[in-house]
C-alpha cells in the first residue's frame, strides 16, 4: 500500500524530471529491441512470465506474499487471481498470442510478402508481377496508464506492447504496481535489452500534470480504467499519437432454461466465481444476469442457488481482512442493502446477501432501481426468452464487455450474432469469463495488431 | 456546552425524555411514510416493539436518492410541501440526486435557531450578514441556502449576497469587502472560501473586529486536519477574522438539524468537535455490523433527529466519526467509497430491462 501514498508533497519537478529522463533511455533501448525477433522476443517473455507460476520460485513468493496487502484482496484469492493470470505468461500461450495475431511473425522484423486476403494466388500478384509485401511496426514509444483493482493487467499489457517490439513506460494502477514491477525487475534479470525496454512508474492518477509529462512525446498510448479516467487521457494527447482507450465495461449472464434442470449447481458455482473473481472489480465480471422463465426451476430458484454458490466461495475465497477499503466498502454496502431493502419490502425485489460476508443477489421482480452495489454482488432478473436480451442491452451497449453464458444450445450463435450487434465483445461459457485468452479480442480489437501501424511496399 | 441568554432551549436531555420523544416520532412516520413502514414491518419492527429509541430502523441516506420519506397526515398529503430539498449531486458526478421532502419548514426554522444562536451570535442580537452561498430566491432546492436565509431573517441586519447560483461572484462583491466598516456575520462552504482566496490578496480584506464566519462542508470526503488548518489560517490572512472566530458547522440534506464547533463561547479547544442540539442524538456503528461502537471508537455515524418529524428520523450516513458525550469528531467520508465505474451505463441498462417487461 506504500504506492498509494499522493505525491502532493513530493517534488512534482523531480517525477517529471524521472519520466523525463526515463524516455530519453527507452528511446535508445528501440534499436537493440528491433534488432530481436519477435518470436525470440515471445520466448523470453514466457521465460520470466513462468517464474510466476512455478512454486519454487522467488518471484512467485514475493508476489503471493505481498499482493494480499497490495491489492486489498484475501491471500486465498490473491492466489487464485496469480494463478489464473499467470497461467496465460507461458512461453506457449504466448507464442500463440503472437501467432494469433500474426500468423507470419516475420512480418515484425522485417518486409514479407504475403497474399491479400480472400484473394487466392493471382489476388496477391501486383500487376508487375510482384507480391504485395507489408512489414508491422509497434510504436517507437508506448507509453501504457493502466488501471487498478485487476492485478495482472500491467502485466499482459507490457506483453502485448514488447512482442511488437515496443519500448513501454507503464504506470500500472493502484493495486497492480507489485506484480508489474515484479515483472519488469524479472525482465531486466533475464535479458538487458528487454529490461531496457521497460520503465514502470506508479504517481495517483489525479496527478493530471505527472500523467501529461508521462505521455508527451509517445507514438502511441494505452490507457485503461473508468470513462473518466481514460477521458482525462485522451484529452491530454495529440492529434498525431496513436490512443488505444480500454474505457470502462461490464459483463452480464444469460442462463437459458435448458440449464435449470439436472447440473443446475454447476451453472450457480460458475455464476458465482465469475462475479467473485477479482472481488468483482474486474470489467469482464457480470453485474446483471437474465435468466429465462418457464424451464425446470423459476428463475427466483436460480437466484437462490446463486447465493448458496456465493456463501460457498466466501470461505474458499474470503473477503480481504480489515482495512480502510474494507470499511469503505461495508459502509456502502450498509447504504445499498438497505436502499435495497426497501424496495424488498415494497415487494420489487429479494435480496439475498451474506451479512458481514460482502456478496449480495438481488432479484428482481419489478423494475427498479438501486446504488451501485459494492463486493461480490449480481443482480438477476427474469427474461421470458433470451432473444429479448439484446434488445434490452441496446442503450447499455458501448460498456458491455463479455457475455457468459449456459443453457443455450442451438442458440448461441444467433444469440452471439444479436449480441455482438448489441455490443458485447466476448460471448463465452460462465467458468471461461473470468481469464480470456491472452489472443482475446480485447473490447473487439486484436491485441497486438491495434498497436501496430503498416508499411507495404508495392 | 456554552451557556448564553437563551440556551435552556439547548440543555442536554435525559436519555428517557429523548428517547420518549424518539418513540413518539417513530409512531408518527411508521403510521404516515409507506417506504418506511414497509421496510419496519418487514424487519418485524413497529411502535410497540421498540423498547430504545435505538431499535428505531435506520434509513440508509442513499435511500433519499431512490425514495420520497414523507411523514405527513392525510389532509397534508394532496398539498405541496414547504421544501423540497437535493443533494448537490456533485460529488458523484453523473449521479442522481438524494431528495429530503419537507411538509413543513417549522421544525426547520426551529431547530436551526438557538443553535445556530449559540455556534455564531452568543453575543449580539443581530448582525449583517455577508454570504459566500447562493440565496434560497436563487438556489430554492438548497437546504443550505434555505438555511441561510433563514440566518438573514432571524438575525441578520442587512445582507450581501455575493454569488449567484453557480457560484459566480457578483460584480462588486470584492469592492464591497474592502469597504466594509462594521463587524459582519460571514457564512461560506469551504469551496466558497478557496475561491474567495484566489481573487482577494492577503490583507486587502479586513473584516472589523466583532466579525465571525461560518464555514460548513470543507472537510468532508478528506481526512485532511492539515488542508482544514491551513484553510483557516488563510481565511485568517484573507479577511483578518482569527481563526478562533471560525465556526465550523455540519449539516446534510437528509438531516433538518446542525451539528456546530463552539469556538466563539468554548474557545479553539472546542475546534473538531461538533455539538449536537438536545433533539439530535449522534451514534457510531461498526459498518459491518451496525452494532453501536463504544465511546472514542471509531466508526459510521447514524443521526436521529427529531427535527425530521415530517420525513424519517433515524439515519445512517457513510460518514465516519468518534463520539464522546453530545460531541461528534467527524473523521470524514470513509475513504474510497466512491462507486466505481459508471453507474450510468448500468442505470441505462436497467432502465431498458424495464421496459422491456
Amino acid at each position: 500500500m506504500s504506492e498509494r501514498h499522493s505525491v502532493t508533497e513530493l517534488d512534482q519537478a523531480s517525477v517529471k524530471a524521472d519520466l523525463a529522463s526515463v524516455k530519453t533511455d527507452l528511446a535508445r533501448a528501440r534499436g537493440p529491441l528491433a534488432a530481436m525477433s519477435a518470436v525470440d522476443i515471445a520466448r523470453l517473455l514466457g521465460r520470466v512470465g513462468s517464474r510466476f507460476a512455478d512454486p519454487a520460485d522467488p518471484v512467485r513468493e514475493t508476489a503471493l506474499r505481498e499482493l494480499p496487502a497490495e491489492a486489498a484482496l484475501s491471500p486465498e484469492l490473491a492466489e487464485a487471481v496469480l494463478d489464473g493470470m499467470a497461467a496465460d505468461w507461458t512461453e506457449e500461450r504466448i507464442a500463440q498470442l503472437l501467432r494469433a495475431e500474426f500468423p507470419d511473425p516475420g512480418v515484425l522484423d522485417g518486409i514479407v510478402e504475403r497474399p491479400l486476403a480472400g484473394g487466392g494466388e493471382e489476388a496477391a500478384l501486383s500487376e508487375d508481377g510482384r507480391g504485395r509485401a507489408v512489414m508491422a511496426f509497434g510504436p517507437m514509444l508506448c507509453v501504457q496508464i493502466s488501471s487498478g483493482g485487476v492485478p495482472g493487467v500491467g502485466v499482459h499489457a507490457l506483453i502485448r506492447s514488447l512482442l511488437v517490439k515496443s519500448p513501454t513506460l507503464i504506470k500500472p494502477g493502484a493495486g497492480d504496481v507489485l506484480l508489474t514491477r515484479l515483472f519488469a525487475d524479472a525482465l531486466a534479470e533475464a535479458d538487458p535489452v528487454l529490461g531496457a525496454a521497460v520503465a514502470a512508474r506508479y504517481w495517483p492518477g489525479e496527478e493530471r500534470e505527472l500523467t501529461a509529462a508521462a505521455v508527451a512525446g509517445a507514438d502511441l498510448v494505452v490507457a485503461y480504467g473508468s470513462d473518466a479516467s481514460v477521458q482525462t487521457v485522451r484529452d491530454l494527447i495529440p492529434v498525431t499519437t496513436r490512443f488505444v482507450p480500454y474505457h470502462h465495461r461490464f459483463g452480464v449472464g444469460l442462463v437459458g432454461r435448458e440449464a435449470l434442470g439436472p447440473g443446475v449447481e454447476d451453472v450457480a458455482r460458475d455464476v458465482a466465481r465469475a462475479v467473485a473473481m477479482f472481488e468483482h472489480r474486474g470489467c469482464v465480471c457480470p453485474h446483471v444476469v437474465f435468466v429465462e422463465e418457464h424451464g425446470p426451476m423459476v428463475p427466483e430458484a436460480f437466484a437462490e442457488r446463486v447465493g448458496a454458490a456465493l456463501e460457498a466461495i466466501a470461505r474458499e475465497w474470503p473477503a480481504a481482512a480489515e482495512s480502510d477499503d474494507a470499511q469503505a466498502e461495508a459502509a456502502a454496502l450498509a447504504q445499498a442493502r438497505g436502499t435495497v431493502e426497501i424496495h424488498e419490502a415494497a415487494g420489487a425485489a429479494r435480496m439475498m446477501d451474506g451479512g458481514v460476508d460482502n456478496w449480495t443477489v438481488v432479484f428482481e421482480t419489478d423494475l427498479v432501481e438501486i446504488p451501485a452495489l459494492p463486493g461480490r454482488a449480481v443482480r438477476i432478473r427474469s427474461v421470458g426468452d433470451l432473444a429479448e436480451v439484446p434488445a434490452i442491452l441496446g442503450s447499455a451497449g458501448r460498456h458491455l464487455q463479455s457475455v457468459g453464458y449456459a443453457g443455450v444450445d442451438g442458440r448461441i450463435d444467433a444469440l452471439a450474432q444479436a449480441l455482438g450487434q448489441a455490443g458485447a465483445s466476448r460471448v463465452v461459457p460462465f467458468a471461461h469469463v473470468s481469464f480470456p485468452p491472452p489472443w482475446w479480442l480485447h473490447d473487439g480489437q486484436g491485441p497486438l495488431t491495434t498497436l501496430v501501424r503498416w508499411v507495404e511496399v508495392g | 456546552m456554552g451557556s448564553t441568554g437563551a440556551d435552556d432551549q439547548l440543555e442536554v436531555w435525559s436519555d428517557h425524555d429523548f428517547g420518549g420523544l424518539a418513540r413518539e416520532a417513530f409512531s408518527w412516520q411508521f403510521e404516515l411514510c409507506d417506504p418506511y413502514r414497509a421496510l419496519c414491518e418487514r424487519r418485524g419492527i413497529t411502535p410497540d416493539s421498540v423498547s430504545d429509541w435505538r431499535e428505531i430502523p435506520p434509513v440508509p441516506a442513499t435511500a433519499f436518492k431512490y425514495f420520497d420519506f414523507v411523514s405527513a397526515p392525510a389532509e397534508r398529503s394532496g398539498a405541496d410541501p414547504d421544501a423540497v430539498f437535493e443533494t448537490s449531486g456533485t460529488t458523484h458526478g453523473t449521479q442522481r440526486r438524494g431528495r429530503h421532502v419537507v411538509p413543513r419548514e417549522g421544525l426547520y426554522r426551529a431547530s436551526f435557531y438557538h443553535p445556530f444562536r449559540e455556534a455564531l451570535l452568543p453575543d449580539v442580537e443581530r448582525l449583517p450578514v455577508v454570504s459566500l452561498i447562493p440565496s434560497p430566491a436563487l438556489a430554492p432546492r438548497s437546504s443550505l441556502s434555505w438555511m441561510v436565509g433563514m440566518a438573514v431573517e432571524e438575525f441578520g441586519d442587512g445582507a450581501e449576497w455575493l454569488v449567484d447560483a453557480h457560484g459566480a461572484w457578483r460584480a462588486d462583491a470584492f469592492d464591497l469587502l474592502r469597504e466594509v466598516r462594521a463587524p459582519v456575520l460571514m457564512l461560506g462552504t469551504a469551496l466558497s472560501f478557496v475561491h474567495l482566496l484566489e481573487r482577494v490578496s492577503e490583507g486587502e480584506v479586513r473584516l472589523p473586529e466583532g466579525s465571525r464566519i461560518m464555514e460548513t462542508g470543507g472537510f468532508k470526503g478528506a481526512r485532511r486536519s492539515v488542508a482544514r488548518h491551513e484553510l483557516y489560517a488563510a481565511i485568517a490572512a484573507h479577511t483578518g477574522v482569527p481563526e478562533r472566530r471560525i465556526v465550523n458547522e455540519y449539516g446534510m440534506t437528509e438531516l433538518l438539524s446542525q451539528l456546530y464547533e463552539l469556538v466563539l463561547t468554548d474557545g479553539p479547544e472546542a475546534q473538531g468537535w461538533h455539538v449536537a442540539p438536545p433533539w439530535l442524538r449522534v451514534r457510531v456503528l461498526d459498518p459491518t455490523s451496525l452494532e453501536e461502537r463504544v465511546e472514542g471508537e471509531e466508526g459510521i455515524i447514524a443521526f436521529l433527529d427529531l427535527a425530521n418529524l415530517g420525513s424519517v428520523s433515524h439515519v445512517l450516513t457513510e460518514d465516519v466519526g468518534v463520539v464522546e458525550g453530545d460531541r461528534l469528531r467527524l473523521l470524514g467520508r470513509v475513504p474510497g467509497s466512491e462507486p466505481r465505474g459508471c453507474s450510468r451505463a448500468m442505470d441505462d441498462l436497467m432502465a431498458a430491462a424495464g421496459q422491456s417487461r
